[in-house]
């Protein structure tokens, strides 16, 4: 399955901040980045956590680097199964099966939460 | 044009190796701290915007608001297409470099739609062939176009009216 990404200006700078961030480790990041977007556009990343509470049912988060995380929302997703965070607090948390998506938003990337 | 008000101005001259101090009063309005970086840009204009580059912790509002920025960027055209691996090594290296998105918009500046349409077409031409535009793309393409084209003939009609109008009175003035 091929996709189409539509990275958002928004995406586009904290890309940019990261880099500048991670200065002397750019070849990693980009190693990173081509890792993980290039699989949401080849399909073969079709899965990932869904962000937030479980009523926000089509944002996507998945790891990038140095526990900074992608925030993504594909244009078609369904729930996968439910996984509970015992290493956490506890909390229930849906896996999205975004197989069927032919376009992928990228929307943020966050950094670590305390 | 809708710039907005400027709420802290300041200055500060540039020193070896292009460094520059950024004035308190802006630091503060801006809210800045020491190691945040802050993305450095110059529109067609020539007006350059500073923004910080903040990278939000996960899971707090200002988080969900970038995200929700994020959506509005988007549905107001303020994107790069990637369709492909090659596209996607091309347009991260431009990042590094510090480039423009190849297709972008910027609502604040191009409040004018002729010059709007203007630009979207040579942004077209960067993004890919037209036949490669997707649904959502196409149909605001054709939404600007219709708007410009009806406003384009209201007016011609328009201005045909009032010249037959002029032409009618001046035929009752002569036959008066």
């Amino acid at each position: 399955m091929k996709r189409v990404l539509r990275s958002a200006n928004r995406f586009d700078d904290k890309l940019g901040g990261l880099f500048e961030t991670l200065h002397g480790r750019e070849e990693e990041l980009q190693a990173a980045v081509n890792r993980l977007l290039g699989g949401l556009i080849d399909g073969t990343v079709n899965w990932a956590p869904q962000l937030g509470p479980m009523w926000n049912y089509d944002v996507c988060i998945l790891p990038l680097i140095d526990k900074h995380s992608v925030v993504f929302r594909p244009n078609e997703s369904k729930p996968k199964y439910i996984e509970i965070i015992y290493s956490g607090t506890g909390k229930k948390q849906a896996i999205l099966d975004f197989a069927a998506a032919t376009r992928i938003d990228m929307l943020n990337i966050e950094g670590p939460a305390d | 044009m809708a710039e907005g008000l400027i709420m802290a101005r300041g200055y500060a001259r540039l020193r070896e190796r292009n460094q520059v101090t950024v004035p308190p009063g802006i630091v503060e309005r801006m809210g800045l701290r020491l190691g945040d970086v802050i993305e450095f840009s110059v529109n067609s204009r020539g007006v350059v915007q500073l923004h910080p580059a903040k990278i939000v912790k996960a899971g707090t509002p200002e988080a969900s608001q970038e995200e929700q920025a994020a959506v509005r960027d988007i549905s107001e055209g303020r994107f790069t297409l990637v369709r492909s691996l090659e596209e996607l090594r091309e347009h991260v290296d431009g990042i590094r470099r510090g480039e423009t998105p190849a297709f972008s918009g910027n609502a604040e500046t191009e409040t004018d739609p002729v010059e709007q349409l203007l630009n979207v077409v040579p942004a077209m031409q960067v993004a890919g062939p037209i036949t490669h535009l997707t649904e959502e793309q196409r149909q605001d393409v054709e939404q600007l176009l219709q708007a410009h084209l009806t406003n384009f003939f209201s007016n011609l009609l328009g201005q045909q009216y009032k010249i037959r109008k002029h032409e009618e009175g001046a035929a009752e003035r002569e036959q008066i």
